[in-house]
């Protein structure tokens, strides 16, 4: 990984006294090299995987979820248009790396998710707890190039191993190298600051 | 015009749940038998044939039956 993208990463997780690594997610319209899955996973699965620090190099071969396969561009949809989806010739997705992702993706806890949107000046979340992470963390962002939050669905909390207190936040991969600023700005919401100001409002 | 062996109404379920039961439903039946599979869920009209067409089966037809319910019809393989 890249210098940057890593100190970044280090950064942000220590503001946010964040336990899990962020996963990068890299649409691709060519092959990529990179380790496939073992068996077909579904999306969701991955980006837990990669969250533990595993890469991986999916193509729709390596997807057990129709929907993701929807979602991030793999194919057309033959019945109904639902959306979020990618709408460009998906040939591979990379998860895991940071360096030339698309969208970051970061899990986070609601306190978190209110930390991020001070950094960011305010997030307008859309989510309907359907094709969470391929479609509204993923898709969505990529689409529009602004951060969405995803309270996850069924198919994530399920099969993909996500937790009830668990939320994601998808975050272009632009906003994500802008992060050292914006947390200098706010330096007083890092988890460290703010462990020491709610000891203080205490005695107040 | 084919002969349904089973109907399952999915209507008010959601993913993953509507892929799961159409799935316990197919492993109870005969190789050859069709399966009529009922759902409101927009999603599932898409996933559900996708996926039992991944584990080997036939989708003999996807359709709209009024303003809110699809009928999936599949034939069980081998």
């Amino acid at each position: 990984m890249q210098k940057e993208a890593q100190e970044i990463e280090e950064a942000i997780r220590s503001y946010l006294g964040m336990n899990h690594r962020l996963a990068g997610i890299r649409i691709a319209g060519e092959n990529m090299d990179g380790n496939h899955p073992a068996i077909p996973v579904t999306f969701c699965r991955a980006v837990r995987e990669a969250l533990g620090g595993k890469e991986l190099v999916i193509g729709t071969d390596d997807l057990s979820c129709p929907n993701a396969e929807l979602c991030l561009g793999f194919r057309e949809p033959m019945f109904v248009d639902i959306g979020p989806r990618i709408q460009s010739k998906t040939k591979m997705v990379r998860i895991g790396p940071l360096d030339g992702a698309d969208v970051v993706l970061f899990v986070l806890n609601p306190e978190q998710v209110m930390i991020m949107s001070i950094l960011l000046g305010g997030i307008r979340a859309e989510f309907k707890g359907e094709r969470a992470i391929c479609g509204e963390a993923v898709a969505k962002v990529y689409n529009e190039g602004k951060p969405n939050v995803s309270f996850l669905c069924n198919g994530a909390r399920e099969l993909g191993g996500f937790e009830a207190h668990e939320v994601v936040l998808g975050l272009p991969y632009a906003l994500f190298l802008e992060l050292p600023d914006r947390m200098s700005k706010f330096a007083s919401l890092s988890r460290s600051v703010r462990e020491s100001m709610s000891q203080l409002l205490r005695r107040c | 015009m084919t002969k349904i062996d089973q109907e399952i109404n999915l209507k008010g379920g959601v993913c993953p749940y509507t892929f799961v039961k159409t799935k316990l439903a197919l492993e109870m039946m005969e190789p050859g038998e069709v399966l009529r599979v009922i759902v409101d869920y927009l999603p599932a009209v898409e996933n559900v044939p996708r996926s039992v067409h991944n584990e080997g089966h036939q989708v003999l037809d996807v359709s709209q039956m009024n303003d809110s319910d699809w009928a999936i019809t599949i034939r069980k393989s081998k």
